[in-house]
């Protein structure tokens, strides 16, 4: 008895000191919810070199939003953008409101790329330097200057008399023009008609600290407020919101509602189970808090440890409450079960009766989730610690805290109803109904019948068909599709470089090959940094290029300070009598360099000029030991036959990005990966098992779980549901959890009542958990759900198999 | 390269091109007298009028005048309205060079065969120009209205029945490139100005026109 008090003593100190460890974790961090589609997903091999850079374009550009604002009268859509502007344009949950458009941007980019005319120039005037074509130049500058309805700036003809500042500039309105979609310019804001509604653009760009989770005061909470009473104020009036922002918002804000669904119905319902079997509040409190100590611990930990947690692993967890209530449930059967009828022959603990096969359940449930922290996803492992630690507290609340605080002394028997065994006593009857050869030849149909089944199943994860919109949002994104994509493909490019003359000398390369294939018609034009702000290579080879056209050279070949003869007969040809302003302007141009940083982040320049920059230069990432350079290529309107692979082929660091079929292709492996190692976990089950209990035994404990994950996978196959990432993670669980019902049945023996109660019930609460999350409204999670519940159901059905008869 | 500028340069010298006019000698009084509902009934009558025409050929000359420069660039040609081909203008001296616009595209030809094409569907600027430019042709004063604050004065001037129509884009994008646009118009177009962003003038006269009705 001393002793016992003794262990008891020290398993509550220990209980106590594992958990104050566990939730003093979680506090020494800033909790964090993240609910970002994309941000827990997992890397390709292709995506590995630059992901760090991939993710600084995708926060980049994710935090982007448009809203588009329409009537079928344009003052009316005007008024209404012009209300929406004013409501946002100051506020602090924006980097950058785009609403007005007025000339100054116009002036300043033009002004910034005539006094960098010698350094950059577009592909048309860089091959004419490339080929000494003069005449191509002198024509070019004649056709603005003579041409028809040309207003090409002629004021700086002394200057630039062959006007190589508005070449430089109509080459980057082409650049701009390709991004513009359909709208143009309507008393000083962006407008389109389309299908005689006349949309208003306004764009802007979140901050950075702006939550993508859904709160009360929420910024595009308080945008969806504006926009309803602007809705109000104006009938007719049509919006749509474009911008991933909005989908990881609408995402949460659902998420948010049915995790309190989901729980609380679980909760409910498991509730009045528990009510019915035991008639009693203290089994059913004491499992209540235990499963909220094991999800608060989890929760701490997994904080802890990846510093936010993600809105799916937080859908899932709630899943923790079905795998931990089964240790609770088989301890208080057997605590109710003996003091209805203690006393008779057995004195020992409640403990130790199922200590041996809650011992072995959870060991090998711990055992699949650490094979899947090696999967390398980090939602996976995020999964995996959250369900591992929340499991752990169970385990130890039930066989240290219940056994010091309900287990000890001697058994008395107490006036309790009895347990109720009238369900458990029919299914029981009807597995020893069964004869043992119909029993056989059942296993052999079963069996058969999966075969079908799993040679229609399809493995294959599409992220795509795993996240539905709202029809709003599906209109909204469709009409700006249509309205005001440039024609971006999911295919594009990253550049990586030891420095930013690497990465835009890389690009060139790039671009070139890029130019060839829209020769081709493989694309329509593209996108990039260095066509904007050349590499410095490229710049001094135009000037050089420049200075060799218009100078003569002496007797060694070297340029001389004097025009040549037909530079000097085009000066005079426009009137220009007076050459010394031209030479002066491109002999001080030699050491005037234009460096991409100080254009991305110059102030005085125009800010489109330079948001559109920022979108394609990603800069300088990784810490001072490692940093590198990077930029982002997209070709634009790609016919099918482009294969970005092909054109990224050979030149060095330079990675073709699908980031969907990436994605999807790491998925597939990882699921692949993650069924291998649960594969291998279990065979290192399988020989604890053949240590406890011999082979045979053995063989018999881990079928029923086996024949229950290829039951789900062939049902998967024969209703024609891709077999997806998420179901393999139910596949996963079912092996982690379903093995304990064959433990216990193996423990309890095939035809103990109380055991096979404690099996229905544990079975039944985590069917109530994971049947719900069937319903959920994210395909991933009732995915899940949907495999977990078929699963555990088939395993339940099974496991009695496993004990003697 | 045909660039944005050009776009509105094209844009605004087509409306000109389409409708007809006659050239006074004070041509800012026009802004003194804005369109109003009566008026705007009256230029619809008149462009109407020039609508009827089939095809309208005739003689060129375009004078760009450089303050700064003290400079005239002058270049003359012959051009083409028609219904059904779109606009062609054959620019001869002093440098060869051909622009097309029709309804789907906008083509540069020059002396030495090269061809430059710019198609609408590529371009909502163009396409933009294309629709107003079908709208001048319609005498569709609403459509004009949305791009240009009107003006207008009947104008005894060089032309028998003539009247002048003032143009201000109302984008503040686009008047720094034209400030205002103002035309002469009797039954054909005979002179029209543009001023640049920075006053500079661009003066296009109309000779020896024949229509086709």
């Amino acid at each position: 008895m001393g002793r016992k008090s003794l262990n008891a003593k020290t398993g509550v100190i220990l209980w106590v000191a594992i958990h104050a460890v566990l939730i003093a974790l979680g506090f020494s961090v800033p909790w964090k919810m993240d609910s970002d589609l994309y941000s827990v997903l997992p890397e390709s091999n292709e995506m590995k070199n630059v992901s760090a850079a991939e993710k600084v374009l995708s926060a980049r550009t994710m935090r982007n939003i448009t809203v588009l604002v329409g009537h079928e009268d344009f003052e009316i859509a005007r008024s209404a953008a012009v209300a929406l502007d004013s409501a946002f344009s100051g506020d602090s949950s924006f980097d950058e409101v785009r609403f007005y458009v007025d000339g100054h941007p116009f002036d300043e980019t033009h002004q910034f790329l005539v006094e960098n005319r010698y350094k950059i120039q577009g592909a048309e005037v860089r091959e004419a330097l490339a080929t000494q074509n003069l005449e191509k130049i002198k024509y070019n500058a004649l056709s603005k200057i003579y041409g028809l309805f040309s207003f090409a700036d002629l004021n700086r003809l002394e200057e630039d008399p062959f006007l190589l500042g508005e070449a430089a500039f109509d080459d980057f309105m082409q650049q701009s023009l390709s991004m513009s979609g359909r709208f143009s310019l309507r008393e000083g804001v962006l407008a389109t008609t389309d299908s005689n509604v006349t949309y208003v653009m306004w764009n802007a760009v979140l901050s950075e600290n702006v939550p993508s989770m859904a709160s009360e005061n929420h910024v595009l909470e308080r945008l969806n407020r504006t926009i309803d009473s602007l809705k109000t104020q104006y009938a007719g009036l049509v919006v749509a919101k474009s911008g991933v922002m909005f989908h990881s918002y609408e995402s949460s804000r659902e998420a948010k509602s049915e995790i309190a669904l989901i729980s609380g119905f679980s909760v409910v319902l498991i509730l009045l189970l528990l009510l019915y079997v035991f008639r009693s509040p203290l089994p059913i409190v004491a499992t209540l808090a235990t499963i909220a100590v094991a999800v608060f611990a989890a929760l701490s930990f997994t904080w802890f440890v990846f510093g936010s947690i993600h809105v799916f692993t937080f859908v899932f967890g709630t899943s923790v409450i079905g795998v931990s209530i089964d240790y609770a449930v088989h301890f208080w059967t057997h605590w109710k079960e003996r003091r209805v009828s203690a006393g008779v022959s057995d004195s020992r603990s409640v403990r130790s009766l199922i200590f041996k096969s809650l011992l072995l359940g959870f060991m090998t449930t711990e055992f699949s989730y650490l094979a899947l922290t090696f999967a390398g996803f980090p939602l996976l492992c995020q999964m995996a610690v959250f369900s591992m630690v929340g499991l752990l507290s169970s385990f130890l609340t039930i066989t240290l805290l219940f056994y010091a605080s309900f287990d000890r002394g001697n058994v008395a028997k107490i006036s309790l109803s009895k347990l109720p065994t009238k369900v458990p006593n029919a299914f029981l009857k009807l597995y020893s109904a069964i004869p043992q050869n119909a029993g056989r030849l059942l296993a052999v149909l079963f069996v058969a019948a999966l075969i079908p089944g799993l040679y229609l199943l399809n493995i294959h994860t599409d992220m795509r068909s795993l996240y539905t919109m709202s029809d709003e949002m599906k209109a909204a994104e469709a009409l700006n599709a249509k309205l005001n994509n440039p024609g971006i493909s999911e295919n594009y490019f990253i550049v990586e470089g030891n420095s930013e003359e690497d990465v835009l000398q890389k690009e060139e390369l790039l671009t070139e090959r890029l130019a060839q294939a829209e020769k081709e018609s493989f694309l329509k034009s593209h996108l990039a940094a260095s066509a904007f702000v050349p590499s410095a290579k490229t710049q001094a080879r135009t000037y050089e290029g420049f200075c060799r056209l218009f100078f003569v050279r002496d007797s060694l070949q070297n340029l001389t300070d004097s025009l040549a003869d037909s530079v000097k007969s085009h000066l005079r040809g426009i009137g220009v009598e007076n050459d010394s302003a031209f030479v002066a302007g491109l002999k001080s141009s030699r050491e005037k360099m234009v460096n991409i940083k100080s254009v991305v982040d110059s102030p005085t320049l125009p800010s489109s000029f330079r948001s559109m920059l920022k979108m394609l230069w990603i800069g300088a990432v990784g810490d001072s030991s490692e940093r590198r350079f990077y930029s982002a290529v997209f070709p634009l309107r790609v016919s099918e036959k482009f294969d970005a692979s092909a054109i990224a082929d050979g030149l060095p660091n330079v990675y073709a990005v699908n980031k969907m079929r990436n994605i999807n292709g790491a998925l597939t492996k990882i699921s692949h990966v993650s069924l291998m190692l649960v594969g291998c976990a279990y065979v290192v089950v399988f020989f604890i098992l053949v240590f406890v209990y011999k082979f045979k035994a053995a063989v018999r404990i881990i079928r029923a779980p086996v024949l229950a994950c290829l039951f789900l996978a062939s049902v998967f196959g024969y209703a024609g549901i891709d077999f997806n990432y998420f179901a393999i993670v139910g596949v996963i669980l079912t092996l982690g959890i379903g093995i304990d019902y064959a433990l216990f049945f193996k423990e309890g023996g095939r035809e103990n009542l109380t055991t096979t109660l404690a099996v229905m019930l544990s079975a039944a609460t985590t069917l109530i958990s994971f049947g719900i999350l069937a319903f959920s409204s994210f395909t991933p999670v009732a995915t899940f759900g949907f495999a977990v519940l078929l699963g555990i159901f088939c395993c339940f059905l099974l496991s009695p198999l496993c004990g003697k008869r | 390269m045909l660039s944005l500028r050009r776009f509105c340069g094209l844009f605004c010298a087509l409306h000109l091109a389409l409708c007809v006019g006659a050239f006074a000698a004070d041509r800012a009084a026009v802004f003194e007298h804005p369109v109003t509902a009566a008026t705007k009934a009256e230029i619809a009558r008149s462009l109407a009028q020039v609508s009827n025409y089939q095809i309208v050929q005739g003689d060129f000359k375009q004078t760009k005048s450089i303050k700064k420069l003290n400079r005239d660039f002058v270049s003359t040609g012959t051009f083409s309205i028609s219904k059904k081909s779109g606009v062609v203008w054959n620019t001869q001296k002093p440098f060869p060079s051909e622009l097309t616009v029709s309804d789907s595209s906008i083509t540069e030809r020059s002396a030495n065969g090269a061809v430059r094409t710019i198609s609408t569907k590529d371009n909502p600027i163009f396409a933009e120009f294309s629709k107003v430019i079908k709208a001048m042709l319609f005498g569709n004063i609403s459509e004009l209205e949305a791009n240009f604050k009107l003006f207008y004065e009947k104008s005894p001037s060089d032309y028998k029945d003539g009247f002048r129509v003032g143009l201000v884009p109302r984008e503040p994008a686009m008047r720094k490139v034209i400030a205002n646009i103002v035309m002469d118009v009797s039954s054909l177009l005979h002179r029209v100005v543009i001023i640049d962003g920075d006053g500079n003038p661009v003066i296009y006269e109309f000779s020896n026109q024949k229509v086709t009705e």
